[in-house]
């Protein structure tokens, strides 16, 4: 009976999560975002994130064409991936004894996934939707808010997990510290944006330093849901699937034998 | 080697998160409400003072859905297709690999 019923669960989780992110969607403006609204940064300071952004994304498009080719089965982790970082980047969190609110970024579990460049790309797919009609972020910021969010994001997540699997961390431990970095990394580099167009005549550091105390309160706490999020999602997918992970990175992700024969269930 | 490796990753990890709700707590108090009152998201109460500070000021979205309740729809569709998009794979991926019995590639 406990049998059947935590199978049943297993095979309804994703249609419980799936609704339960839909009905907190339903909660209404003002769209409490981190994103760089449309105008913050000047035309310059705008273009100049471009240049990375559109960089990464190229490649990232070029090795989601090979992957397709070459990966069975990576087109449903680029379907989750890609829905995940949409609806938890746009996932307001309120957060206590602040008084404040914001959102994880989703990215570092894409970059476990998928790989680092595709969540990239992925990222910068989830930031134009939310650019155009959710009114997250803006198009002339959509570079800036590309290379924080999507490229840092991914590329932090995904080196702190790398790093701590080699550290030998369980990969509950790793894929927290790929959330929890890649959070604060995204924030760190959002305020490096902010300050390096905003500082003026006063000090870049002065003002990053600012910022980044400002932002702590919030996404101290916000980075440790993302962690527990990310270390969450990854140890079910691994428990489930370990040689689709072990395709994305390989020698990092050791096969479960009690997976492989069939002892998941 | 194996289990020394987990105890001193899971051990950095503890003190990271324990230094970060030190953090938290510490500077909480300091953080000062938006012109939206108390649970404004960190846009505002960081990045648009900040912005506002140094003369720049948020401009009006392209495609302007904050009229009436049209956010409030824009958000449920999104909701709505990002939940089935996620919903979908996972089934495809995980649900369907199980219920053929054995785990394959």
């Amino acid at each position: 009976m406990l049998n059947k019923g935590a199978h049943w669960f297993r095979t309804h989780i994703a249609l419980a999560l799936a609704l339960a992110l839909g009905l907190l969607l339903l909660y209404p403006a003002p769209v409490y975002a981190m994103h760089i609204a449309e105008g913050i940064l000047p035309a310059n300071w705008a273009a100049v994130w471009y240049v990375p952004a559109i960089l990464f994304v190229v490649i990232g498009i070029l090795i989601i064409r090979r992957k397709t080719r070459e990966v069975r089965g990576i087109m449903p982790l680029l379907g989750i991936a890609g829905a995940a970082i949409f609806l938890v980047s746009v996932f307001p969190v309120p957060v206590p004894v602040t008084g404040s609110c914001s959102h994880p970024v989703g990215t570092p579990l894409g970059a476990i996934l998928v790989g680092p460049f595709i969540s990239t790309v992925l990222g910068a797919v989830a930031l134009l939707i939310q650019a155009l009609f959710l009114a997250h972020g803006g198009i002339s910021t959509w570079g800036a808010n590309i290379v924080s969010m999507a490229l840092v994001g991914s590329f932090v997540g995904f080196g702190a997990f790398v790093v701590f699997r080699k550290l030998n961390a369980t990969i509950f431990v790793a894929a927290f510290a790929a959330g929890l970095f890649g959070d604060w990394a995204t924030y760190a580099t959002t305020s490096f944006e902010l300050a390096s167009a905003l500082h003026g005549a006063g000090s870049l550091w002065g003002m990053f330093g600012a910022i980044t105390v400002a932002f702590a309160p919030t996404q101290l706490p916000l980075g440790i849901l993302e962690g527990l999020f990310t270390g969450g999602v990854v140890t079910l997918v691994y428990q489930r699937r370990p040689e689709l992970l072990s395709r994305i990175i390989p020698n990092v992700f050791k096969p479960v034998p009690s997976a492989i024969e069939g002892g998941s269930k | 080697m194996k289990s020394s490796g987990k105890i001193i990753t899971t051990g950095i990890v503890v003190v990271i998160v324990a230094l970060a709700i030190w953090g938290w707590l510490v500077l909480s108090p300091g953080v000062s409400e938006g012109a939206e009152g108390p649970w404004g998201g960190v846009d505002v109460t960081v990045i648009e003072k900040y912005a506002a500070d140094a003369g720049r000021k948020a401009r009006t979205p392209l495609i302007n859905t904050g009229q009436g309740d049209l956010l409030l729809f824009v958000f449920a569709l999104g909701g709505a297709v990002g939940g089935f998009v996620a919903g979908y794979y996972w089934r495809r991926l995980i649900v369907e690999k199980d219920e053929g019995g054995r785990v394959t590639g």
